[in-house]
Order: structure tokens, then C-alpha cells, then sequence
């Protein structure tokens, strides 16, 4: 085990996950609050268009990825003022729709080769030195973000109507945090994949609920839960030769069920 | 002083199908207005108006500058997953953050009759409880205008009348205006200084006798509009009989 930890692949890896598990715990607790579960899933979905198109553009990946990401955080954001179809609806036009198109534009250009796996189940081992300072900028960047706009978005996620009579500026806040859940599925999707970065924001703030008795602690039991699912799950993963994504999304499911069982006692 | 004042107003669905239509109504400091009308009437969509939450299609909607509202919503979709205590609520409901708001809390929890809530968790309140807190939030802002979207909801009879009773009572002391939408027409009626008859457009509108005697008022409620007048007498009581725990649930 020591031999694999002074690999520098290993290094990489353990760094990026633990730096991701913060805006993760952080995002995942609003997810939880607001009932946007599947806004994350539909994100993640629908950035699978923007690692093919943006091979097929010539744009730098986890750029493309979070153009689209934030796109996709537009329409549904803007969905609610102008549109009939509910928002379950529209997440499954997103997330199923991006998918699907992102499997087509790969068909039609041959050239562009990635292994859709890849984008799916993220490749934690092949994380390079760039994708570290990327991950550890978001992880200082959201918390400082949220720390700022803290009271104004816990009102928001509380009531939005009475936010907005209270002169609140509803539409700019929702703005900022859709963007960060864009950057973040932009950066983390290399690393745990599309189809689990939901899950890993999910399931530590669900564990946190537990436990929490205040929303600050929430977030911040929340962040910690997360880094030690990754570090357990990628050892976990290494040693019994599992995929990494997986491996980290099954401890924190296994986690989410001990607070279950742990809140009964 | 006028707070709010509507001039031609007009709200139509995103659809086309209106909502509200050529609405003209004025809301002044230290009055209790109350909107009253059938489901489907737009009473909500006309204190939406009011709040500004949503922008009419046509007409004029003047508010007094630099208004403070407190708004009581009709329920409280608060997530049961967000732990929060009461308190805790309430200091989030202020940009304040010092020992004034400490016993700004304390202070506003006692008029309202919810001090012993305080420490409790937002989650486990019942729906009378969590309407009460509500208010509390409310009037945490200090309010010119006090909004309440059918503030009874889920109380019992006698918690109507204490409601009743407590806003006519804090529109005394703070001297704010006061716009209720409400289905329990009698008790209301009751507390009102100005009622608006509601379908869509204002039915009719003025003090709670004028309304009574309007016919459109007698079309809208019928047989229940006469229950209403005898209420409106019979309102002055002020002790508790469990008899007339029957009355008031039906909805208009």
C-alpha cells in the first residue's frame, strides 16, 4: 500500500478527490435542499456533449464542458417563467438529450476518438498536474463564495418569493449558483465521470442531514464526509483492483446508510 | 397615505387566458384590507401583483418608495432536510447580526404569543405554529405593508379569531397596512376596514356593511353571505364557546 502512495499517479488522484469532495459537499447540501437532485444529473449528462463537441471544435475540453454545462443550467433555470412542461420534464430533455446528441456528433466525426466510459465513470488516474490546480482553485473558490453570499442564498433556498419581496436579488444569486454547479461539474467530470459526479453530492449531504444541527454544519460535515468516502473509496479501489469512480460513490453510499441506521440509536 | 395604488390593471397567462382584468384599487397605511373570492378568482395573482413578483400585462402599479413588506405566504415549502431552529430563521430574516436582533426576536416572538417556539426546530412546528412564525418573520422587517395570503389556513377556530385579533391588534401598534386574502368570509369581514370582492375583476369593493348589501356579493357567496352578516354581529364576544368550532371551514 505505501509503495502505491508514492506513485505520483496515486499522489494526483488523492489530492483532486479530496479538493473536489469540498465544492461537492458544499453544492450537494443546496441539491438536497432545493430538491435539485436531478439538475446535477441532467448537468452531468449534458456535458458529455460538450467533451465530444468541444474535440470536435478544437476548445479545450473542461472549457466546452462548462459552456455547456452552463447552458444547460440557463434553460432550466429559465424554464419556470416561460414554459408549461414541468421541470422533470425539461431535466430529461437535457440530460437525455445531451447525451444522446453527444453520442451522435461522435458517430459522425470518426477522427475524434474517446472512450465514452471514460467521460461516464471519469478516469481519477489519469488526472494531470493542470486538473490538480484546477480542482484546488474551485475547492478555495466555492466555499469563499458561499461563505460571502451565505444568508442572501440560505433565503433564497428557503422561500424565493419572500427573498425577492425582501429585495433580494433573486435572479443574480441563482445565476452565481448555477455557474459554480457548471464549474464544478466542469472540473470534477474528469474525475469521478458524469454519470457519479450526482451521486458524490448527494449521498455526503444526505449522510450530513443526519447529523447536523445547523445549515453551516450541514455544509461543512457534509465537505468532510465526502473527502473521506474519496480517500477510503480510491485506496478501497487500488487494492482490490475496482474502478476508482465507483468504488468512492459505493463507501458513500455505505456511509449514507450507517447515518441511517446510526440516527436510529 | 396610499401604498399601493392600481390604476387599469391587467394580468393574462402566459397562454393568453386572463387572469385578472381593469383592476383599480388603492391600499393605505394603517387600514386592514381584505380580498375575498372564489377559487380561480386571481386573489393570489393580485397580491403577487402587489409584491411585485410578477408584472402585469397593462395598467399602472404604483408603490410608495422604498415600501417595506412583510410577506406572510400562504404555506412554507421549507425542506425538512435544512435544519434550522427558530431562532435561527428569524436571524437569517434580518441583515442585523448583534445582540439588537437578539432582543428584537425576543421582543417581536412575545407579541405574537410564540415565545415558547423558539428554541424549536423549523421542521417539527405544526401548520398554526409555523403561520405564527411566519408572521414573526414578517414583522421582523418592521413593515409598512403587511401581506398575508390566507394566514389561517390549517388553524382552528378560536387560533382564527387570536389571529384575527393579534393583526388588528399589531396594525394599532405599528401602524402598518394590512392586505388579507381569505376564504373564511365572516371572521374577516369582521376585522376589515376596506374589503375587495374578487372574480377576476373587483365585484365590488368598500367597508364590510357595503359589501354585504352589494348584489354581486350575494351572486359570489350566496346562502354564506348571509351567514356572514350574522357573524359580523355576533363578532364582539370575548369569551370562548366551543360551539361555534363548526363554522368557518367551509370554503367559499
Amino acid at each position: 500500500m505505501l509503495e502505491l502512495l508514492k506513485q505520483e499517479f496515486v499522489q494526483r488522484a488523492l489530492i483532486a478527490g479530496v479538493g473536489l469532495a469540498i465544492p461537492l459537499g458544499v453544492l450537494g447540501c443546496f441539491m438536497l435542499w432545493r430538491r435539485m437532485s436531478f439538475f446535477s444529473d441532467a448537468m452531468g449528462h449534458a456535458a458529455i456533449l460538450g467533451v465530444i463537441g468541444g474535440l470536435i471544435l478544437h476548445i479545450h475540453p473542461q472549457l466546452a464542458v462548462g459552456g455547456i454545462a452552463l447552458l444547460a443550467a440557463l434553460i432550466l433555470s429559465r424554464h419556470r417563467h416561460s414554459s408549461r412542461l414541468p421541470l422533470d420534464t425539461w431535466l430529461g430533455a437535457v440530460s437525455y438529450g445531451g447525451l444522446a446528441l453527444g453520442l451522435c456528433l461522435m458517430a459522425l466525426n470518426p477522427s475524434v476518438r474517446v472512450s465514452p466510459e471514460a467521460i461516464l465513470f471519469g478516469e481519477i488516474l489519469s488526472v494531470t498536474w493542470t486538473d490538480v490546480v484546477w480542482v484546488l482553485a474551485v475547492a478555495i473558490f466555492t466555499p469563499l463564495l458561499f461563505w460571502k453570499i451565505w444568508r442572501v442564498v440560505i433565503l433564497i433556498t428557503m422561500d424565493e418569493d419572500w427573498a425577492a419581496t425582501n429585495n433580494i436579488p433573486v435572479y443574480s444569486i441563482q445565476m452565481i449558483f448555477l455557474t459554480t454547479i457548471a464549474l464544478v461539474t466542469a472540473v470534477g467530470l474528469k474525475i469521478t465521470g458524469a454519470l457519479l459526479l450526482p451521486a458524490l453530492m448527494v449521498f455526503p449531504a444526505a449522510t450530513s442531514s443526519y447529523f447536523a444541527r445547523s445549515p453551516e454544519k450541514m455544509v461543512i460535515i457534509s465537505s468532510l464526509i465526502a473527502m473521506v468516502a474519496f480517500v477510503i473509496g480510491a485506496l478501497t479501489s487500488f487494492w482490490f483492483d475496482l474502478p476508482t469512480g465507483p468504488a468512492i460513490v459505493v463507501i458513500s453510499l455505505v456511509f449514507m446508510v450507517i447515518g441511517s441506521i446510526g440516527k436510529k440509536f | 397615505m396610499d401604498l399601493i395604488k392600481f390604476t387599469d390593471v391587467s394580468y393574462k397567462m402566459t397562454s393568453g387566458a386572463p387572469i385578472l382584468n381593469d383592476i383599480n384599487l388603492t391600499i393605505s397605511k394603517g387600514k386592514i384590507t381584505t380580498i375575498i373570492g372564489p377559487n380561480g378568482a386571481g386573489k393570489t395573482t393580485l397580491l403577487k401583483l402587489m409584491l411585485g413578483l410578477v408584472k402585469p400585462v397593462s395598467g399602472k402599479i404604483q408603490r410608495l418608495a422604498k415600501m417595506r413588506v412583510g410577506y406572510v405566504p400562504q404555506k412554507m415549502k421549507l425542506n425538512p432536510l435544512l435544519p434550522v431552529t427558530v431562532e435561527r430563521f428569524l436571524q437569517l430574516a434580518s441583515p442585523m447580526n448583534n445582540k439588537i436582533l437578539t432582543k428584537k426576536i425576543d421582543r417581536v416572538l412575545h407579541e405574537v404569543g410564540a415565545c415558547h417556539l423558539k428554541q424549536r426546530w423549523m421542521r417539527e412546528l405544526s401548520g398554526g405554529e409555523t403561520q405564527r412564525i411566519l408572521l414573526v418573520r414578517a414583522l421582523m422587517q418592521d413593515p409598512d405593508l403587511l401581506v398575508l395570503d390566507e394566514p389561517t389556513q390549517g388553524v382552528d377556530i378560536m387560533g382564527q379569531t387570536d389571529l384575527y385579533q393579534l393583526i388588528a391588534r399589531l396594525r394599532d401598534q405599528i401602524g402598518c397596512g394590512v392586505v388579507l386574502v381569505s376564504h373564511d368570509l365572516h371572521l374577516v369581514m369582521a376585522a376589515s376596514d376596506n374589503v375587495i370582492c374578487l372574480n377576476q375583476h373587483v365585484c365590488c369593493s368598500g367597508t364590510p356593511s357595503d359589501v354585504q348589501n352589494h348584489p354581486s356579493y350575494a351572486q359570489l357567496f350566496g346562502t354564506r353571505a348571509e351567514a356572514a352578516t350574522f357573524a359580523i354581529y355576533t363578532h364582539h364576544h370575548t369569551h370562548r364557546h366551543d360551539g361555534s368550532c363548526t363554522e368557518g371551514h367551509e370554503d367559499a
